[in-house]
């Protein structure tokens, strides 16, 4: 008896652990194939063939760090996204980590909000900020932020912005003071751009292709031979953009006449900026022309101390106005009354909407890009609202790297709900109180006849 | 031959009181907590100082996700009461050694009184998909958040009675299988609750982890088969618990 109680345990106990084992198996097989299926509507947590196409020609790892506080929407949200790319490739490592309890890798990487995501390969770092204050999560267009992260790490030429200097122009190194653009030289650091300082004086000729020239603010004038060269290398393709405020850099406003730009001799004043958080000298704006650089973008921008730059439609170029001030601003050119601290629109003065900020595309594939005002982008204004993104785009547009990737943002539905307050108690009454007591009832009914019989 | 003993089951349940006083129970609770996410979201969409947010309103988020919380949470409760008689009320009646020595096998007897349970499953879930139904014709939630989100509910059910159906196997006395699936469930629930499924082993462990994407939309083949893996666990250990009282 004994001996066979012994036998139908083992029995017993080898089979339970052999179906474990198959369970245990099974399960891991499946947890690390990858198939799935989205249900919703506009497949929210189905990354785009974009993505896909960017992940799958990664050619280094990537470890992708994101900060963000320890709980909250912003970290769910952005943790439903990046699965998605952890899950489609081996080489996309995540870590969250909090700047709080971390420090030591928040300064490392010089984390100023949570919501922050750092892309790291190899040498190459890119910062992206996902945090949207708006909506309390992130980005609507985050995938395809973190998708044009990728693949500008990804790529092997990386392109050199020129900061002409000689002039008097703003300083790259500066990143305390306020007129300083070091903050802007880090920001372009930030999207993997090499960047450098260039005298014209120095060198013969300006440098190459996959190079882009930032010229922000010259106050002393241009030789003959830097003017010339200046157009050299714009006739030859070149990539440039220039960025003049009022009453300086004459030559230079010549030069950009010949490319189709017309930059008035002129500030703009807008005193319904004022209501905004501007100044009647820092027009503010909110709406853009339709075009790569501004497709998608939807933050004002303000411009402080600019004068107006317009273009000339000429044959074999492409040009656009890419942002235009109110309707309330007007082109002042009366400086000696300005100086004293007076501005009033007068009849012939030139009355709003006024170009700061135009792009033109020649034939001969040079891109040029001008903007009316320098200060939209020193130390101080940059990390206004949109500034700082509309410079980097127009930036990413003239090196040739626009809309890398555009992926559709993928939004929830916004929820509907046309009920009226007599319907949601009929319902009520329906639900909660009619179905229990309905079914309640014939439970007593069934066990009543169920006892008489 | 499975018929047979589903028919019997079921009519056992719905002889006595108790098939009754549980669904009564759930669809109060469940309904009631379904209006509490409705009217909380009403409020939302009139409210002026969330109208910058109003991109964030979304039903499926705001009603159906919570409402779908709260029926697991029921389960959870519930399902221990569903299966503490299915076996243990046979073996306290001596019931159990006719049954057991009919010329019905066991593994049918089994599946039979499995079956049973998730039908009065099934019967619950359709109920609370009233609610449901009333959002689609007033509102627009979106549709295929809802399927996946019920499949994976029962799922989640499924494998709580599986584990309830083995807790009743090991007693005679009905109190103490309800309080052993009872425990076993809510340990299965926490045991990995501040890590994910595909981080850590306790993370995987925890039911409610594979349910997490359901409820968003998103089938995920692991998650099937984690709640198929447990289905089977439970039925196969209910059937080993039952053949070795032969032999015991």
């Amino acid at each position: 008896m004994k001996k066979r109680r012994l036998i139908y345990g083992t029995n017993m106990l080898v089979s339970v652990i052999s179906i474990c084992g198959i369970l245990i198996i099974l399960n891991y097989i499946v947890l690390k194939t990858d198939i799935r299926v989205d249900l919703t509507e506009g497949k929210l947590y189905t990354a785009s063939e974009n993505t896909v196409s960017v992940i799958e020609n990664l050619n280094d790892d990537v470890e992708v760090l994101a900060f963000f506080k320890d709980v909250g929407m912003e970290r769910s949200q952005f943790q439903d996204l990046i699965k998605e790319y952890s899950r489609k490739s081996g080489r996309i490592k995540v870590s969250f980590v909090n700047p709080d309890k971390e420090p030591g890798i928040a300064k490392k990487y010089d984390i100023k909000e949570y919501g922050t995501v750092v892309l790291v390969s190899g040498k190459k770092t890119i910062k992206v900020r996902m945090a949207d204050h708006i909506s309390g999560g992130i980005l609507k267009n985050s995938e395809e932020e973190i998708t044009n992260a990728l693949f500008k790490l990804n790529r092997n030429v990386s392109k050199t912005v020129y900061f002409l200097s000689g002039h008097g122009e703003r300083d790259v190194k500066d990143e305390i003071e306020p007129e300083g653009v070091g903050v802007l030289r880090a920001a372009l650091e930030d999207e993997g751009y090499n960047v450098r300082e260039f005298m014209l004086l120095r060198e013969d000729r300006l440098p190459e292709a996959s190079s882009v020239l930032i010229v922000a603010a010259p106050k002393k004038s241009f030789s003959l031979k830097e003017i010339n060269m200046i157009k050299d290398y714009l006739d030859r393709g070149g990539k440039a953009i220039f960025m003049i405020e009022p009453r300086s850099g004459a030559e230079i406003a010549s030069v950009l006449k010949g490319y189709g730009f017309e930059i008035g001799d002129d500030i703009i004043i807008d005193p319904s900026s004022k209501l905004e958080g501007g100044g009647d000298i820092a027009p503010i704006v909110a709406e853009y022309a339709h075009h790569d650089i501004t497709e998608g973008f939807r933050f004002a921008t303000i411009f402080p101390y600019s004068r107006s730059v317009n273009v000339i439609n000429e044959n074999g170029m492409s040009s656009t106005v890419l942002a235009e001030t109110g309707e309330y601003s007007w082109s002042e050119t009366d400086f000696e009354l300005f100086d004293e601290g007076v501005a009033q629109q007068e009849e012939d003065d030139k009355a709003g909407p006024l170009g700061v900020a135009a792009v033109i595309e020649s034939e001969r594939d040079s891109r040029i890009g001008v903007f009316g005002s320098v200060d939209f982008v020193s130390n101080i204004f940059i990390d206004f609202s949109g500034n700082r993104d509309l410079f980097l785009n127009t930036v990413n547009w003239i090196a040739g790297d626009e809309n890398l990737i555009s992926i559709r943002p993928r939004t929830l539905r916004q929820g509907k709900l046309t009920i009226t307050k007599k319907q949601t108690n009929i319902i009520f009454f329906f639900t909660v109180i009619m179905i229990p007591a309905v079914i309640f009832l014939s439970g007593i009914a069934i066990w009543w006849k169920r006892k008489r019989l | 031959m499975i018929y047979p003993i589903l028919k019997r089951e079921l009519r056992s349940y719905f002889a006595s009181p108790l098939a009754y006083i549980i669904l009564v129970v759930f669809q109060v609770i469940s309904a009631r907590f379904f209006f509490l996410y409705l009217q909380g979201f009403l409020q939302f969409q009139l409210d002026p100082s969330y109208q910058m947010q109003l991109g964030e309103l979304n039903l499926n988020n705001l009603v159906i996700l919570p409402y779908f919380g709260t029926i697991s949470i029921v389960l959870l409760l519930i399902v221990p009461l569903i299966t503490m008689r299915l076996i243990a009320d046979e073996k306290k009646n001596y019931t159990a050694e006719l049954l057991f020595t009919s010329p019905i096998t066991i593994r049918t007897i089994v599946l039979g009184k499995f079956l049973a349970a998730l039908i009065l499953l099934l019967i619950m879930l359709l109920l609370s998909s009233i609610n449901i139904f009333v959002l689609m014709v007033h509102g627009n939630p979106d549709f295929g958040a809802v399927i996946s989100g019920y499949i994976g509910l029962f799922l989640l059910g499924a494998s709580f009675l599986s584990v309830g159906i083995f807790a009743s196997s090991l007693t005679e006395n009905q109190l103490i299988a309800a309080v052993i699936s009872f425990g076993v469930l809510l340990l299965l629930w926490l045991v990995g609750a501040l890590s994910d499924a595909e981080s850590s082993l306790l993370g995987y462990i925890s039911v409610i982890n594979h349910y997490e994407d359901f409820g968003k939309g998103i089938i995920k083949l692991n998650d099937i088969v984690y709640y198929l893996s447990l289905i089977f666990l439970g039925v196969f250990l209910t059937y080993t618990s039952l053949e070795s009282e032969r032999w015991r």
